[in-house]
């Protein structure tokens, strides 16, 4: 068949209406693949929820106890008074009263700044440290260790010992002088609170 | 779907039929009068996507076998015009049925040649298709579908006569394995039941001397006659075709045949062009008359209809895949629903069973976070009292070993480096040792030696050594008598009474 300019007249319409049909074919397909593709989607992202649900039921007998006693340790950090915002005068009020009931003959100290010590704030609680640097004037070196003992034991915070050191005096070489020891110590005095921001619970 | 129509060409005119699931109804009847020709051609342009058949029952029609040597593609194509053009002077409306090759080594072909001689008769009316542009797909006869006719209704073709009675004249061929080798009309002027019915007893004879004469057939052959009839003709034909030595009648009813080729419309006489019309809307044979170029708007119309059916089939898979997509779909999304509706109800159980735990305000995973944190700054929470014990039952053993100073640090980082700026995150001591330095001095009196107070120390260090875990290490000695450092010395009494300094540190891993 040779083909001749007035076939074209008879043609291209139903060219044209062969086009139309097949990209009409074209797009419900795709379209309908789009949804079917999303439905799928949505229906493994609801199996996935489903199945996290179910394991944390069926760990929830396990996870009832160990609650309860992550429950009870947060409730003794309460009961220490280390949950909630720094008690600096509570602290200097402790140092000045175990200072007089151990006798101790000399005391300076110095708070540092608080800082955090989670590099991410933002999840609700974080624990915070403040540098504690104290130089006592002891008559025996259980002086420190009961100081210290009753620090931690008092205390409305975590303390953390990092080092402590004890120089006897040179007029102590020399007998006469009432204390007979220089100690110098640093600690951390740890909180826990909200991130900045929150409300304490 | 394609409109099928046929058009019936007999010596007077042409009648148009509209075939549609095997019902046949005439649209109109053109005499092949001039005036008529435009009437013809504004009932083609009346239908425009029809495709159209010519079924012609002329008189002037030729067959001719012919035999040519074994060729193929252009060569054959030419050498079989060349012959049509020998043996029909130059009729455009020719075509050759190839019959099979001869089984010798030449395996020459053998053709069945045919020609309707008259081209002129086809003249107006293909010039009317043309003008219209009507898709014309061929051209027929009558006796191109004998055999066709016969092979339907289950009847023997290997060498047959069959005789039809269509439009006032009576078509009688010769067919051998369903092949026209022969085929003639004779003109009916007693078109009554009883004139037809001794016309085709007539005729059969005729034909079957014709046949011998020609010698194709043998003289002493029987050959099985085969008459198309009006149910009511039947017995008159029957009574008039008297089985011979030479023929053998078969009368075939035409309803029962129209029947067999589920052709709804009936034929109301003895006409059998309506059955021919039929097979030709149904199973048009492969070889047509036609040239091609009276066929050219018949392959535009197929180009159409291609592309019509393209689209078609892409539009319908489209469907079904779309349909098959939204079902999936569906689908996923009643399955989605009811995995919500189940992980609702996990959901509400494991509340139900958290709500009897101690409420505190905090989820579960900041509690778990703030009491490993909490266990894990308790681990660091250590007292210097093992260290100094340690050092206070090496100095009971040595009593002459005197301490300046007892330096005590937990941890690898020391306090110093670990202080941050303002608003930065601090860090806590690594590790999980503790380190002691001890300064003092050995004092064993003014008479003691040197190598008396090095021995002195020795015991102490071993004293402080006691413990495996304790790494000690001598940071400064009494007396340096090191072969790597100077050794100084002068009056032996100025030297012993200066009392000797040491230092030592002790590293240890402090059980929890």
């Amino acid at each position: 068949m040779k083909p001749e300019p007035r076939d074209l007249k008879k043609t291209w319409w139903v060219a044209l209406l062969a086009a139309i049909l097949i990209a009409l074919a074209v797009a419900a397909g795709l379209w309908t693949s789009a949804g079917a593709r999303k439905a799928q989607g949505e229906r493994d992202a609801a199996a996935a929820r489903k199945l996290e649900v179910e394991r944390r039921l069926a760990r929830v007998r396990t996870e009832e106890q160990e609650i309860k006693a992550r429950t009870q340790q947060f409730q003794q950090m309460e009961q220490t008074g280390m949950v909630g915002q720094e008690k600096r005068l509570d602290w200097t009020e402790l140092l000045r009263d175990l200072q007089q009931q151990l006798r101790l003959s000399g005391m300076s100290y110095e708070f540092g700044p608080q800082i955090p010590l989670e590099t991410n704030t933002d999840k609700g609680y974080a624990f915070y440290s403040s540098q504690l640097k104290i130089q006592l004037r002891l008559l025996h070196e259980e002086d420190l260790l009961n100081f210290i003992n009753r620090l931690q034991r008092e205390a409305k915070a975590m303390i953390l010992v990092r080092g402590c050191k004890l120089v006897r005096p040179p007029a102590a070489n020399s007998a006469g002088g009432a204390a007979s020891l220089n100690a110098e110590c640093t600690m951390e005095w740890v909180t826990l609170r909200r991130a900045t921001g929150a409300q304490q619970p | 779907m394609i409109s099928r129509r046929l058009l019936y060409l007999d010596t007077q005119r042409l009648t148009a039929y509209a075939w549609r699931h095997g019902k046949l109804s005439a649209e109109g009847v053109f005499e092949m009068r001039p005036e008529e020709y435009p009437r013809f051609t504004a009932y083609l342009a009346g239908h425009p996507n029809s495709q159209f058949r010519i079924l012609a029952n002329v008189g002037e029609e030729g067959h001719e076998l012919e035999t040519i040597p074994f060729l193929q593609g252009a060569d054959r194509k030419a050498l079989i015009t060349r012959k049509l053009g020998q043996h029909f002077q130059g009729s455009p409306l020719v075509t050759a049925i190839s019959l099979g090759y001869e089984k010798d080594k030449r395996k020459n072909e053998k053709l069945l040649l045919s020609a309707l001689t008259n081209p002129a008769h086809f003249d107006p009316w293909l010039k009317c298709l043309n003008e219209a542009g009507a898709a014309l797909a061929g051209i027929y006869t009558v006796a191109q579908m004998g055999g066709q006719l016969l092979k339907k209704l289950g009847k023997p073709t290997a060498r047959s006569l069959l005789l039809t009675y269509q439009d006032h004249s009576i078509r009688e061929s010769y067919l051998v394995d369903g092949k026209p080798q022969f085929s003639r009309m004779t003109p009916l002027f007693d078109s009554s039941i009883a004139g037809i019915a001794s016309r085709f007893a007539t005729e059969a004879a005729k034909l079957y001397q014709y046949l011998d004469g020609q010698r194709h057939i043998g003289r002493n052959d029987t050959l099985p006659v085969y008459i198309l009839a009006h149910p009511q003709a039947i017995s008159a034909v029957r009574q008039a075709c008297i089985d011979s030595s030479s023929l053998n009648f078969e009368i075939v009813d035409s309803h029962q045949a129209a029947r067999k080729l589920d052709l709804k419309t009936l034929p109301s006489d003895s006409s059998s062009e309506l059955l021919y019309l039929h097979l030709l809307a149904t199973e048009p044979p492969r070889q047509q008359f036609a040239a091609e170029a009276h066929r050219h708007d018949y392959h535009v119309s197929q180009v159409r209809y291609g592309l019509l059916g393209l689209g078609a089939l892409a539009l319908l898979g489209g469907t079904l895949f779309a349909a098959k997509q939204l079902y999936d779909t569906w689908s996923l999304r009643q399955e989605t629903q009811a995995l919500a509706a189940s992980e609702a109800e996990l959901s509400w159980r494991y509340r139900e069973i958290s709500a009897t735990f101690p409420q505190l305000g905090i989820d579960n995973e900041t509690l778990r976070r703030i009491t490993d944190r909490h266990s894990e700054l308790l681990r660091q929470q250590r007292l210097p009292d093992d260290a100094f014990r340690l050092v206070s039952r090496a100095l009971d053993e040595v009593p002459t070993a005197y301490l300046d100073a007892i330096e005590w640090r937990f941890g690898d980082v020391t306090p110093a480096a670990t202080q941050p700026t303002t608003g930065k995150a601090g860090t806590m001591p690594g590790g999980n040792s503790e380190t002691i330095i001890l300064r003092g001095q050995i004092r064993l009196g003014p008479s003691a030696t040197a190598r008396q107070t090095l021995a002195t120390f020795e015991h102490f260090v071993e004293l402080l050594r006691v413990d495996r875990n304790n790494d000690v290490n001598v940071v400064q000695q009494p007396f340096d008598i090191e072969s790597g450092r100077a050794l100084r010395g002068g009056d032996a009494d100025s030297e012993s009474t200066q009392p000797r300094q040491f230092a030592v540190q002790i590293t240890r891993k402090p059980t929890p």
